[in-house]
Order: structure tokens, then sequence, then C-alpha cells
């Protein structure tokens, strides 16, 4: 349910996540895909405005924004991972987490372990399509009118799921060695 | 084992994660991996996987998710909320309870450029709850009239659940909109009647003491005032819905130039700093990246389900039981709205749709109606005990500890219970949903 919580948009966003080397390129990538998002607002703005205004429709906008969703999803993920912004239900974990906080530790790192796994096999699933669009250098579009190639999309879904496994694993890392540091009992850390 | 079992196996391990705690994205592809893998290969499950991320979400369709979440928190930083509460305040001065409904109007009129409920609860707490308490109102109406009122996000348009339901269930997602409509204008009415009830036969039960303190302020608005105040909202509806059902644009489109109509407001109001501005991209990428990774997690998910032939066996379980129409729905309902103590709105959509569409059509129910009936279920189940997600917003947008996630809770349930019979009502009579939207 965390997705939705956050709505203080006038300050600073409190840190949520320790700084290293491997958050600074995740939350670049998650800029530039919020950049996207911005850039692909304008593109539609200015079709729109182009086809009402001077009957003059920009070709192949609704392949770029078809093409935005899947990079910005992807450029995204691992940053939305590392700041704790997936959606899970916290009904049973919260509680948990501050009632035993090693044993509730130890869950979210098994939990994460199947995050890796998931996103592993993402990345996996995706390589060979990515390299067959790099090979037979695939397109979307019309040929002749516009037309542009499917490798950066099909990259940036590789790299974005093998990050979030990453990240996944870090996340692994953490609670386990914050496990090994508590008690089980008492308040969390 | 059968297929159909598998299916039952990997729903019921899938549901137990997602109350553990797992991520429920990773919930529904890991469980949905192992099921295919069973059934079919393990090859053939990864080739799926590679399915769902790269093709599921790759639509121009979805575009609409990100813009009109981009559009909402532009629309939240740039403080028309408040100007429509001021205006609303000045309309229903004369009324007894009269904050009260102009916090239900506000709410009504900040749907319509919004579309994801959470906002309007978080602005609303900020604006209206000190504003009730200074006039007298007990803590917990006046959070309960906030909360409850959210709701109203979701049913007037534009309303991300609407998308949501329009994209899994193959509807329109302009007949969507206009579905929820007439639902909402007739839900929001049936909050001000209560607020009304309150006020003249019980006003113990709202106003500290029992009496509202009579606004001692110096009155400023005038008619000219408020009318600047209502203009820019009044001018974004009229961009938004007026472009898409002109024929304009797509809805698609109307989120577009819906985030850029809303930005420049922020910027002539001088309300947008770069930090806001920033913030605003980047949580906007994390709740649409949210939101999109579920629904690719989803489209994994649901043909997994068809792998099996599980919704065709329901329906046909169901027949036999003799539960009929109406059985099915009560029962769905009733799972809706249990789901809605566990997961948040638009996960409950991806996980029951898929299983219960194919008996919907069964059935020959109208698609567009189910969907209305299916939303508000799902703000119920966001305003019921345990976990609200709704009363959480408004707790945490409060930042007052002598207000409890109980005060909130028992706040809202007036409105939880008019709520139902609004559900009740729309069940009962469908043209109120498809009427609009079949014209």
């Amino acid at each position: 349910m965390s997705y939705e919580a956050n709505t203080d948009l006038d300050e600073a966003p409190a840190p949520s996540a320790p700084s290293s080397p491997f958050g600074y390129l995740v939350d670049g990538l998650n800029g530039l895909g919020s950049l996207v998002i911005a850039a692909m607002m304008l593109l539609m703005c200015a079709d729109v405005l182009m086809r009402n205004a001077f009957n003059k429709p920009i070709d192949g906008v609704s392949e770029m924004v078809a093409a935005s969703i899947i990079i910005i999803v992807f450029l995204q993920l691992p940053s939305t991972l590392r700041h704790g912004r997936m959606s899970r239900a916290d009904l049973f974990l919260d509680p948990f987490l501050s009632k035993r906080p090693r044993a509730g530790l130890r869950l979210r790192a098994l939990f994460s372990m199947f995050g890796i796994f998931a996103c592993s096999v993402i990345a996996y699933a995706t390589w060979p399509i990515a390299v067959r669009s790099w090979v037979n250098s695939e397109f979307l579009g019309v040929e002749g009118v516009f037309t542009f190639p499917t490798w950066p999309m099909r990259f940036v879904v590789v790299l974005g799921a093998a990050l979030a496994a990453i990240q996944y694993a870090l996340l692994v890392w953490h609670d386990l060695r914050a496990s090994g540091s508590t008690t089980n009992t008492g308040a969390e850390k | 084992m059968s297929d159909l079992t598998l299916g039952f196996m990997a729903i019921g391990l899938m549901l137990a994660f997602i109350v553990l705690g797992m991520h429920i994205g990773v919930a529904l592809i890991v469980t949905s991996f192992a099921a295919v893998w069973v059934i079919r290969s393990p090859e053939i499950a990864a080739r799926f996987v590679g399915a769902a991320a790269n093709d599921a979400i790759r639509d121009y369709l979805f575009g609409v998710v990100p813009l009109f979440v981009l559009m909402g928190m532009f629309v939240s930083v740039s403080g028309v909320g408040r100007d429509t509460f001021d205006v609303f305040q000045w309309l229903l001065r004369k009324l007894r309870g009269g904050l009260g409904l102009a916090t239900v109007g506000a709410n009504a009129v900040f749907a319509a450029i919004t579309g994801i409920s959470i906002a309007s609860a978080s602005v609303f707490t900020k604006v209206a709850v000190p504003e009730m308490m200074r006039h007298g109102y007990t803590p917990r109406f006046s959070v309960g009239v906030v909360a409850g009122s959210s709701v109203l996000g979701m049913l007037i348009p534009p309303s991300l659940l609407m998308i949501i339901y329009g994209v899994i269930a193959e509807e329109s997602i302009g007949r969507m909109f206009l579905a929820g409509i007439i639902p909402g204008i007739m839900l929001a009415l049936m909050f001000a009647l209560l607020i009304l009830a309150f006020a003249y036969f019980f006003p113990h039960k709202i106003f500290q003491g029992g009496v509202q303190k009579g606004d001692d302020d110096v009155e400023t608005e005038t008619l000219a005032t408020a009318s600047v105040k209502i203009l820019p909202i009044l001018l974004l509806v009229i961009l938004v819905l007026g472009g898409l059902y002109s024929g304009f644009f797509t809805p698609t489109e109307a989120g577009a130039v819906g985030a850029a109509g809303a930005f420049a407001i922020a910027i002539v109001r001088r309300r947008l700093t770069w930090r806001k501005l920033w913030n605003v991209l980047t949580e906007t990428g994390y709740v649409s990246v949210a939101v999109l990774f579920l629904i690719a997690a989803a489209s994994l998910y649901s043909r997994m389900l068809a792998m099996t032939g599980m919704p065709g066996a329901i329906t046909e379980s169901i027949t036999q039981m003799g539960l009929g129409p109406w059985g099915f729905l009560a029962a769905y309902i009733a799972m809706v709205v249990l789901l809605g103590c566990i997961i948040d709105s638009v996960s409950i959509m991806l996980i029951m749709l898929p299983i219960v569409l194919p008996i919907a059509t069964a059935f020959n129910m109208d698609l567009i109606w189910f969907g209305v009936l299916t939303v508000v279920a799902v703000e119920i189940g966001l305003l019921t005990p345990p976990f609200g997600v709704s009363v959480y917003t408004v707790k945490s947008a409060l930042n007052n500890p002598s207000i409890t996630i109980r005060d909130i809770f028992a706040g809202t349930f007036p409105f939880v219970l008019v709520m139902v019979l609004a559900l009740v009502i729309l069940a009962s009579f469908p043209g109120l949903s498809v009427w609009l939207a079949r014209m």
C-alpha cells in the first residue's frame, strides 16, 4: 500500500535509503525516467495542437508513447524498489517486524530473494528478445514515414530488471545483516 | 494433479505470500511462473514472463496512468484544492453543517480533476479539518467527512480505478468515465443529506457541546473573489472532459493536456519551485511504476489462470450451486471489501477481475455496470477497519497525535454505511451507471 502514501510534495523527501554509488546510479536512472514522462506529456500536447489547429499530426506519437511506457517502468523500477515504494500488504509484516525483529527481517529477506528470482527471470527472458532485435535491426513504425529501432527499449528492460535484481539482493543483505545484530525481542533495530 | 487444482493452489499460495507481506507484483510473478512451469515447461514459463514484461504494458493506452497521476500531483501542489474549499464554504455559509457540506462539494469538484482519492484525502485533510475544528466540529466528524468524501475521487472522472478497470475489461475508458458521473453525484448528494441530518437532528454528534460556533471572522469573500478562485479549476475540468468528449483528443491525450494545464496553473499561481517540480516528477514515477509493474505482473497471472481453465470451472460450479447472478454478485462484493482490508485498490482489481469477468459475462451482466459496482466496493474496503488505506493517508497528513486511527475509523463509519446503501441502489438500478455511458 505504500505506493499511494507520500503526498507531501512541499518538502524535500526524507532520505529513505542510504546513499551509495549504486544508489546514485539507480536514482539517476529514475530521474531519466521522470524526464521521459515529462517529454511524453509535451510530445502529446504538441500532437494535439498540431492535429487540431494545423491539421498536421505528428507521425508515430502513439508508437513512441507505447515504447516510453516500457522505458519508464524499467528505468524507475530499481529506484521504486530502493525507496520502498513497491506495493505490498503491511498488515502482518509491520507489526511482526516490531514484535520479533529478527524473525521479521529474515522473513523480509526471504521475500526479497523471491524478488531477485522474479527480476532475474525477466532479465533472462528478455535477453534473447533484445539480442534478436539488435541483430535483425527490428523497428517500430511504418517504413518510409517514420521508424525507430526497438533495441534501446529491449535493452532498457534487461538493464532495469537486472538492476532491480541487484537492488533486491542488496535488500536481502541489509536485512540479514541487521537481523544478525538484533535480538529477537524489543523494539525494531 | 489436474491443472485446475494447480491453479487453485497457485492462487492460495499467492494470497498467502501477499498477506504475509511479499511485494504483490513479485508474488504474482513467482506463483504464476511456478504454475506454468508445472503445467507446461520452464522454457514456456520464462517466455510468458518475457512477454508480460515486454509486451503487456507496451500500449499507447497505458500512457494514461503516469499522465493522470502527474496531473493529480500538479493539482495538489497548485493550491486549487484550498480555493475550491473556500468557495464552497462561502456558498454554504448560511446552512447548519455548512463546512461539512463544503468539504463534500469541494471534494466532488476536485475529483473532476484528479484521478487518485489519496490526493483528495491528503489535500482536504490539511485544508478542511483545521477549519472545521475551529468552528466547533468534533475531530472525529471532521476527519470522517474528509476520509469519506475522498472516495468521490475514484468515481467522478478522471479516475485511475476506472482506467484500470477499462483496460482489464476491455471497455472504453471514455465510457467508464461517463459511467462514474451519475453514481458519483448521487453519492455526493447522499453524503450531503447525511451531514444535514446530523446537523439538524443530532447536532451533539458532530459539534462540540452540540452547537456550531458562529463565524466570527470578517466576511471577506465576495462573488468576484469567489469566481476568480473557482475559475482555474473549472477551466481545467472543461479542458480535460470537454476535449475528451468532443473528440478533440483520446483519454491518453486528455491526461497529457490535463497535466500540462495543471502545470500552467501551478506556474501562474507561483506555487512551483524547482524542488517541488522535481518532487512531483519523481513521485509520479514511483506511483506509476508501482501500478504499471503490477499490471504487467497481473497479465502473466491472468494468462496462467486462463491456462488452468479456472474461470470456466468456477462459472460452472456457481451455476450448479444455483447461486445465480445476485448470489454471485453478493459473494464477489463481500470478497472485494474483505481484500480491501489487506491490499490496495489497484491490486484488488488486478487479482479479482481476471477470475470474475468471465463469470459476469456468462451471466450476461453489463460490464460497465459491473465496473461501477467494483469501484464502489473497492472504495468501501479502503475505509473499513482494520486497514483502510484512505484512513491511514488522512492520519499521516493530519500530523496530530490526539486524533487516533480509531477516531478516524469511527468518524468514517456513517459514510461507509451510506456507501453500502449507494452500492445497493446502484446494483438495483443499473441504469444509473449505464445510461450516460451507453448513450
